[in-house]
């Protein structure tokens, strides 16, 4: 979730809150902010990625105005011709087609307002942007700008001064040899053509998405802005350009319209249009549990800044502006009538209705199961599904048939998926050497094989016996008391069938009316070597799956 | 040799356990409680360790200053005797006879030998009854037994109380007339030394015996014995050396010839021209004598090392004056003191009659004592009931599955019915069916675990059509879509389960001809974190969803907030916030003492959800966290310790916790 840092007493201002300025810390998080911390008048508050526009204090103040009833109806958002022109090459068809333009005068950006602006683009490069492959914005300082603007393919010859450099780069060195080249550069293709947007004297504005010209760095103390959005989706583009045209105004700018000239086509930005969504005032009662009339859905939306065109019968005709972008369906809408309403107004509504509800079959019989195992004096414990191959294999003795890799795990602890849990087993017992024994463990989980092709998960039990003396007979025993107390029945015994890291010889597999169940014996000493367990260990692994079905089948015989 | 206690006030009888101990063994480990663990054992000691640990020490330092013993601070009530492989046997009173079986447990459990227990009676006080530390503590006795007031009890010793090693012991010197030693004892009671040993000391402490220490001094054959022996020693070398090459030689040339080191020879022809064998001038030695340096010394030497031992009393005067000069090399003979107990019987020992119906003392019941009857005339010895007693752990569920059976009872008692369902899912039912778009950052590679295998299973065809134009163009849904194009391979790669949502989604397309479904689950989900105390790559999720003609948020908040007041957190609060398949959405705070703390996420399932699935009604639906719940409860700050499986943690945490019966 991103975040940002405010200063309640500038955000009191801006809303006109009258009260003590962390009263807002109250208010806030029913404008759906988080307050991640709080320090006196300083609060970081994290915001979801949907809503952009809560990137700066501008745009918290505009929502927060609303909800607390200074403000009603849509933030006014207004702007005039300004002359400027982008004409686009035909060329970036296939590479980065679209571009918007905005201007904005009359700023005072202070060092604060600056730094939020950054943040706000950055976080427009991040979420809708997609790290800007999808959309990049530029700042430029207008006064260094000669209009009219040319959005151009060009060759990776091309070159100029990049902001924060002190000499002119060619295109091709920045994308391989500029930190933001190579950080950004795939969005473009490595053969070209690359775009970048010139003006009338031929200054490189930006290359984007990668980086602005130096010669329209943007400074504190800069009081009119041209604002660039490039993209490969002309919609994410303008979703872009009307957030920072909402902030930029809410910060007092006087907006410019920019005209784009796709040869014959002519578009003007920033888009400040709103979109007409109708909301059923019984469907949003409904879906909120509230009794709302079609005029009090229609108020709700006025404090949560959406336009009302008409109300028509249980019919609401919603203005949603441009920046709502995250609107895109009627239930958006009953959300927004929902902070209009106020989430603090919602009580619970209790609701005891009568159910058959229960437990499922399978988590009644592996109840069943651990309290065999627990009967027997054994410890549960519960260990990762995701492990090293290390532990899996390597240290068991094991060879790998087919094992299961996540693909980019952040870590080789958590790697391989496991197909057994005795490995976890005996790292329990490995970790656990200085504590007293006898040490009884068991352990119910899923495992998980890609033996022959076909992924197959199924449920396993099995259990860990570590003491001076453990040794076969203890496992065997147990084992039997554990398939008697859950099936009544006594699992058959072969000494073939043995696996590691049981020791060849002092292990069997066990059977029961047929179906196999798994292995029981004596842990390799060289297992337990390498794992610094310093008494012997008897274990088994059984199939959960089986002993289940094997249990289904005892009652259908009952029954049947 | 092995002894503990808290030693507070330090009495006569503690006294006589540390002389048992020195008498018995080589060295003595005393352990002596810390201040921590005498109040764990009920104890309230006066004073603390320091005190009574130098109190302890002027008493060794007076008494055993030239012997070997060890002073331990106790933090458990074993100490080194729970794993230290070199103490052979521990001393006990019947106060703390119960601990040494315990430490036996101990020991047999991590493959060490078990001690032998020497138990010691109580040391009586003036008036016949044990002597205390809350005796003495109350005023009754001083600390060496003395009364302080009241009058004085007849003495309650009779044959009855003793020991059946004891009576053996006491029939054996009242047989012999005199006095014997420990093998001597052994020899005619039939006992093994070491129980002679025992019970000789317990009869020397109720005075019933008198033990004399005799002290012999030995000669014993020194590491260089043997070397002596097949070599000669030195001088007589030097003076073979010195015959074979005509009666002199230099000095540089004969210690060539010898290859002895300098040291060694100017010691010998000290020795030599002392004895008057050589003479030495101009650094030429000449032989004088044509005789060796000396017989008795090898005589006695080799009856040394054929004998072992030697004493020194025995010894003629030359043989003593040998031994004198052979003691002065290094490493040729040792002399040491033996000590040997010279046992008699006391004045007033009472006279022993192997009486019948003079009942005999077990501790153990055997099954033959109850079935053959001869527990009538067995007298069962009272046991130490105050003394700890070895652990014992119970299988038990771990933590996480105990909650987790919690969670499913309250839901089902709530109506709902338990689902289940793989780990492994196709990203179409762990996303796309989610509204989730194909290029959202949580899809990453670095957020989910993506595995290397082909995929489990098909999508139905019908509700991957309406999911794919959903996502495209918002289908009939009446949403806009996400506006990109579907990538029907991106939804056939494998995941992890990023939550247990995925299942809910299932769930309701295999349910959707149904009008009223209420499910839950709780499962394991997998991100792709870097593990910290905040973040784990697996934890659980209580999953549940309720679809309804007449399903709402605020009912959707009820269901919440009875879950958790039946967890016994009863001040719950909702916050609007954002998932991309729930509108609205909403996270659940519970009250945790004086600050909020999130659980989860909830929501009403967007149309763009429901209707590819075939669902037309509001679905409620929500994912809480469990590890989160489990911290709360059990005020653990790291989420790894769930997972550590650390058995001194499982073993011990109490069943009773603030919800397990609200």
């Amino acid at each position: 979730m991103p975040v940002v840092d405010v200063d309640l007493r500038r955000l009191a201002s801006l809303v006109r809150w009258t009260g003590p300025p962390e009263g807002l810390l109250e208010v806030i998080p029913y404008a759906g902010l988080d307050i991640e911390s709080a320090d006196g008048p300083l609060a970081r508050l994290e915001y979801s990625p949907n809503r952009p526009d809560f990137a700066t204090e501008w745009g918290i103040a505009a929502y927060l105005r609303g909800l607390l009833g200074v403000e009603s109806g849509p933030v006014p958002l207004s702007a005039s011709d300004s002359g400027v022109t982008i004409t686009v090459d035909p060329g970036l068809r296939g590479v980065r087609p679209y571009v918007a333009g905005m201007v904005a005068r009359g700023l005072r950006l202070d060092g604060e307002a600056l730094r939020q602006l950054i943040r706000l683009q950055e976080d427009l490069h991040e979420g809708i942007g997609r790290r800007r492959r999808r959309v990049a914005i530029g700042l430029h300082d207008l006064s260094k700008v000669e209009p009219p603007i040319r959005y151009e393919a060009v060759g990776p010859g091309h070159a100029f001064v990049p902001l924060g450099e002190r000499r002119p780069w060619t295109v091709g060195e920045i994308l391989s040899s500029h930190e933001l080249g190579r950080k950004y550069g795939q969005a473009l293709p490595a053969a070209g053509p690359y775009p970048v947007l010139l003006d009338s004297a031929g200054h490189t504005l930006s290359f984007p998405p990668i980086i602005n010209g130096e010669h329209t760095r943007v400074t504190e103390g800069t009081d009119s802005l041209f604002v660039d959005v490039t993209g490969t989706s002309l919609t994410r583009v303008l979703d872009a350009l009307s957030v920072l045209a909402l902030t930029l105004s809410e910060m007092g700018a006087r907006l410019g319209y920019v005209g784009v000239r796709y040869g014959p086509l002519s578009i003007r930005t920033p888009d400040l249009s709103s979109r007409e969504l109708r909301l059923s005032a019984r469907r949003a009662s409904s879906l909120l549990g509230l009794d709302l009339s079609p005029s009090d859905v229609a108020r709700c939306l006025g404090r949560a800044r959406i336009g009302v065109r008409e109300v028509t019968g249980d019919v609401v005709v919603a203005l949603v502006p441009r920046y709502r972008f995250d609107v895109m369906h009627e239930v958006d809408l009953v959300e927004e009538v929902a902070y209009g309403y106020g989430y603090p107004g919602l009580s619970p509504e209790a609701r005891l209705d009568p159910g058959a509800g229960g437990i499922s079959e399978q988590s009644a019989l592996e109840e069943a199961m651990r309290d065999a195992a627990i009967g027997l004096g054994m410890q549960e414990v519960v260990t990762t599904h995701l492990t090293s191959r290390r532990l899996l294999y390597d240290l068991m003795g094991r060879t790998p048939e087919r094992p299961i890799r996540a693909l980019s795990s952040k870590s080789g602890e958590h790697e391989y998926l496991r197909d057994s849990l005795l490995p976890g087993l005996l790292w329990v017992l490995s970790s656990n050497a200085h504590e007293a024994y006898p040490q009884r463990i068991f352990e119910l989980g899923s495992v998980i094989s890609a033996a022959g092709g076909a992924v197959r998960e199924r449920r396993s039990l099995a259990f860990a016996i570590a003491h001076a003396r453990a040794g076969f007979t203890e496992a065997k025993s147990a084992l039997n008391a554990l398939v008697a107390s859950l099936l009544g029945a006594e699992p058959s015994y072969s000494p073939s069938g043995c696996r590691r890291p049981l020791i060849e010889g002092r292990c069997a597999s066990v059977s029961l009316g047929g179906r196999e169940l798994g292995i029981v014996g004596e842990v390799d000493p060289s297992v337990l070597y390498s794992l610094g367990i310093q008494v012997p260990v008897s274990a088994a692994e059984l199939d959960a799956d089986a002993l289940m079905d094997l249990c289904r089948d005892r009652r259908g015989a009952r029954q049947g | 040799m092995a002894i503990g206690g808290t030693f507070d006030p330090f009495h006569r009888g503690h006294r006589t356990l540390i002389d048992a101990a020195f008498s018995l063994g080589d060295e003595v480990v005393i352990g002596v409680s810390s201040d921590e663990l005498a109040r764990r054992m009920g104890k309230a000691p006066d004073r603390t360790f320091g005190e009574r640990a130098c109190e302890l020490l002027e008493y060794l330092e007076s008494k055993y200053r030239d012997r070997v013993y060890s002073l331990h601070k106790l933090d458990d009530p074993f100490g080194p005797l729970a794993s230290d492989p070199s103490i052979e046997a521990l001393v006990v009173s019947p106060e703390t006879e119960g601990r040494g079986r315990a430490a036996n447990e101990i020991r047999r459990s991590r493959g060490l030998r078990e001690v032998d227990i020497i138990r010691m009676d109580f040391v009586l006080a003036e008036d016949g009854e044990p002597i205390s530390s809350t005796r003495i503590r109350r005023g009754e006795i001083d600390k060496e037994g003395r009364i302080l007031e009241g009058a004085e009890r007849g003495m309650g010793l009779g044959v009855d109380s003793l020991h059946p090693l004891e009576r053996r012991v006491l029939a054996a010197l009242r047989g012999s007339g005199g006095p014997l030693d420990v093998d001597g004892i052994a020899a005619a009671s039939g006992l093994s030394p070491d129980q002679v040993r025992r019970a000789v000391e317990w009869l020397r402490s109720k005075g019933m015996v008198r033990v004399e220490w005799e002290v012999r001094r030995v000669a014993v054959p020194g590491p260089e014995a043997r070397r002596i022996l097949e070599e000669g020693l030195p001088e007589d070398r030097l003076l073979r050396e010195l015959e074979s090459s005509g009666g002199e030689l230099g000095i540089p040339e004969l210690a060539g010839r010898l290859r002895m080191d300098s040291q060694e020879l100017s010691a010998s022809l000290g020795r030599l021209s002392r004895g008057g064998y050589v003479s030495i001038s101009r650094g030429r030695v000449r032989a004088l004598r044509g005789e060796p340096y000396s017989r008795i010394s090898l005589d006695l030497l080799r009856r040394l090392v054929d004998a072992g031992e030697l004493p020194l009393d025995g010894l003629s005067p030359s043989e003593a004056s040998a031994l004198d000069e052979l003691s002065r090399r290094p490493g040729v003979i040792e002399v040491r003191e033996v000590r040997r107990a010279r046992v008699s019987l006391a004045e007033g020992a009472p006279a022993l009659q192997p009486a019948a119906g003079s009942a005999e003392e077990v501790t153990q019941l055997t099954p033959e004592d109850i079935s053959t009857g001869r527990w009538r005339s067995l007298r069962l010895s009272r046991l130490d009931v105050v003394s700890p007693v070895p652990e014992m752990h119970p299988g038990r569920r771990h933590v996480i599955t105990e909650y987790v059976r919690r969670v499913r009872e309250i839901f089902a008692s709530m109506g709902f019915q338990e689902v289940s369902g793989g780990l492994l899912q196709i990203s179409f039912w762990n996303f796309d069916a989610l509204y989730t778009p194909q290029d959202h950052p949580a899809r990453e590679l670095q957020d989910t675990f993506y595995m290397d295998v082909e995929p489990t299973e098909e999508p139905p065809a019908d509700v991957e059509s309406a999911v794919a134009a959903t996502h495209e163009n918002g289908w009939r849904t009446g949403s806009t879509g996400w506006g990109y194009e579907w990538d029907p391979r991106e939804a056939r790669r494998v995941v992890l389960r990023t939550h247990t949502t995925v299942l809910s989604v299932r769930a309701l397309h295999a349910t959707r001809d149904l009008p009223v479904v209420k499910l839950f689950s709780v499962g394991e989900v997998f991100r792709n974190e870097k593990v910290d105390s905040r973040h784990l790559v697996e934890f659980h999720q209580i999953e549940g969803i309720v679809k309804s003609p007449d399903a709402n948020l605020r009912r959707l908040m009820g269901y919440i907030s009875e879950f958790y007041s039946r967890l016994g957190f009863r001040d719950v609060k909702f916050w609007p916030t954002y998932f991309p398949y729930t509108e609205p959405s909403l996270q659940v705070m519970v009250r945790v003492g004086g600050s909020w703390l999130e659980m989860g996420g909830m929501g009403i399932f967007r149309p763009e959800v429901t209707l590819p699935l075939g669902v037309e009604e509001p679905v409620l639906a929500w994912g809480l966290g469990l590890e989160r719940l489990i911290m709360v409860d059990m005020g653990i700050e790291d989420a790894r310790e769930l997972y550590a499986n650390r058995l001194s943690w499982l073993r011990r945490v109490p069943a009773c916790r603030s919800w397990t019966w609200t």
